[in-house]
């Protein structure tokens, strides 16, 4: 059955049942086929997430842990030895906003504490009391220093396969987190109703790994998005400790809506000038599909320098059915703002309708293990 | 081949096919035929009709003359404190955690609007910098000059100092310069470069316990802390991110 009967049967069963025939965006569940096939056994294995349910005006943002020994055993490769990922595919159905992989990082704050722990997961939007605001895999805090593995955006698919001898090596004994977002509400949908996710990781064998893979993650948390300053500029860097120089070999930046130009640099570590146009590597216009821009090399980062990244902004009102009070009560409760300084500011946050980000992602090597953003 | 998914969504691994995606829009099927869904769309509309307002404040001061700036420290008293040579900072918890020292800037002979905002910490010893650019616009005051919006914090650089992972001194104690610039929609600058020293504090607008706050500056702001490292006070470093 192609995708089309399949929405036509659905469609009729609907009608039977005397169900009132939905026009919103997301009238019936509609999950799609993929084309992602795993990779041979010995050469990679794939992780998922299985069906997310995604309702209209909701979204959703699942955590997924899956143990490095446990991917070794499904790949057919020997669990005590690191696994070199060296290829990454993803396919995901219409409706995701972000998915990014990280590599799980101790210590980490207790389950009961609001906390993730790996061995309880999945943590999931779904089973966190309303209180909770969507769970712990929403609280940024919980993961935002966790090294990066990969990541999509809402174009969810990925092949992506690193310059010859990179890869990044993943412990058998480490724990990796794959975070999921959908949304179903008003700047954008999920048709489907439910969202899935499908990774394949491709491994190479260690006499064919060169160079380490490093990421750098990084999520300017104090940018605000407000009425009276509608045009905001945020800038912040991050430093790779590194006694020799690194090579970019890919970069993408993430915001919301109100997004409108986002960009990369070389950073020396030291300047606070605006950069030299010729030290970018990195821009994007367009929030929905941004640039993910990947090569052999994008950029040479000096030693010791990083990445200067900046996020320009066009405030605008709050999309249907929010409105400024929605804006001013998040500002308050999270941020403790008074409501004299209340101005119906996007601030930072997961939630695309009444958030803003400014995240980057960067992949480079080698590896360092010392780096720091703000 | 392999694959590996949640055991708790009943999945086993094994190769992935049509087969049970079908499977699985069949029981959705069999959902929507005894139970309809009274959950309307996500509602309309958009981004709204009206323009977004513009920032009117005038020119601030003499166009002719040479831009001044001066620079005060939000602290840990919530209040505002001018900067001056050797002055000391207070290291505040954002909500965000992680540790900032907010610098606000008040300036004449510059425009009222649209102006970018950086400051910055250096370590003299090293050159490394942190900083923080953000586009502010400056209220006219009565004395002729313009401020950022006083106790918006928003508009303060928050420049991020802590956790530790750039500089070969403590944080708290040591010696540094504040460097803090505007500059004009024009690219015309104003800069004013002061040393400073940093203290810790208890205050946190992350609602931690003042105690934890204090103890955890302590650590995060420590030379040589390393990203993880458990605090005495037990808190969480938090931050902005970083990689590996």
């Amino acid at each position: 059955m192609n995708r089309v009967g399949l929405a036509s049967l659905m469609s009729m069963v609907a009608v039977l049942a005397g169900c009132p025939e939905e026009t919103g965006p997301n009238p019936q569940p509609q999950p799609e086929p993929t084309d992602l096939d795993p990779p041979p056994a010995g050469q990679g294995v794939q992780i998922g997430t299985g069906d997310q349910p995604v309702p209209a005006g909701k979204e959703v943002q699942n955590c997924y842990f899956f143990k490095v020994s446990d991917m070794l055993k499904n790949a057919g490769l020997p669990e005590d030895e690191p696994f070199n990922l060296h290829k990454v595919e993803a396919f995901q159905n219409d409706g995701s906003h972000h998915m990014n992989i990280f590599r799980v990082k101790y210590p980490l704050t207790p389950d009961d504490e609001g906390g993730m722990d790996p061995e309880k997961g999945p943590y999931l939007s779904q089973d966190a009391p309303p209180e909770a605001k969507g769970g712990p895999c929403f609280k940024s805090s919980n993961w935002a220093t966790w090294p990066l593995i990969a990541n999509t955006q809402i174009d969810g698919t990925l092949d992506w396969e690193f310059p010859e001898g990179v890869a990044n090596k993943l412990q058998p004994d480490e724990w990796i987190m794959l975070q999921s977002h959908f949304v179903n509400a008003t700047t954008q949908t999920t048709p489907a109703g439910s969202g899935e996710v499908f990774v394949n990781f491709w491994h190479i064998p260690d006499s064919e790994v060169l160079h380490e893979m490093g990421t750098v993650f990084a999520t300017k948390q104090s940018v605000r998005v407000c009425q009276g300053n509608p045009e905001p500029e945020f800038s912040g860097g991050c430093q790779i400790q590194s006694p020799e120089p690194v090579t970019v070999v890919g970069a993408n930046g993430h915001f919301h809506s109100r997004g409108k130009s986002f960009e990369m640099y070389a950073w020396d570590g030291i300047s606070t000038e605006e950069p030299a146009a010729g030290d970018k590597f990195y821009a994007s216009t367009d929030w929905a599909e941004p640039e993910m821009a990947r090569g052999d090399s994008l950029v040479t980062i000096p030693a010791n320098g990083g990445v200067r990244y900046t996020c320009d902004f066009q405030w605008s009102e709050p999309p249907a059915p929010l409105s400024c009070a929605d804006l001013n009560a998040f500002d308050a409760e999270k941020y403790m703002t008074s409501e004299d300084q209340q101005d119906c500011c996007y601030t930072f946050g997961p939630q695309v309708d009444r958030n803003e980000h400014c995240n980057i992602f960067v992949y480079y090597y080698p590896k360092s293990d010392d780096v720091s953003c703000n | 081949m392999g694959g590996l998914f949640p055991p708790s969504l009943g999945f086993r691994p094994g190769a992935i096919s049509l087969v049970p995606i079908l499977h699985r829009a069949a029981l959705s099927i069999a959902l929507v035929v005894t139970a309809c869904s009274d959950s309307g769309p996500a509602g309309g509309g958009g981004a709204g009709g009206s323009p977004a307002p513009t920032c009117e404040y005038p020119f601030i001061g003499d166009e002719s003359a040479p831009p001044e700036i001066e620079l005060f420290v939000y602290g840990a008293d919530g209040k505002d404190h001018a900067v001056s040579d050797g002055a000391v900072l207070d290291i505040i918890e954002p909500p965000q955690g992680g540790r900032v020292i907010f610098v606000g800037a008040r300036a004449r002979n510059v425009p009222g609007c649209g102006l970018l905002l950086t400051g910055a910490i250096r370590d003299p010893g090293t050159q490394q910098v942190r900083f923080d650019t953000r586009t502010v616009n400056l209220t006219p005051d009565a004395a002729g000059w313009g401020s950022v919006e006083v106790g918006n914090l928003s508009v303060y650089a928050n420049i991020p100092v802590c956790s530790n992972k750039w500089s070969e001194q403590d944080i708290f104690g040591g010696d540094f310069s504040l460097e803090v610039k505007l500059v004009d929609p024009d690219g015309n600058k104003v800069e004013k470069i002061v040393p400073i020293s940093a203290a810790c504090t208890s205050s946190s607008q992350a609602e931690t316990p003042p105690d934890v706050t204090l103890d955890d500056c302590y650590c995060l702001c420590k030379a040589g802390y390393i990203t993880g490292e458990t605090c005495e006070g037990g808190g969480n470093a938090g931050g902005a991110g970083g990689g590996a």
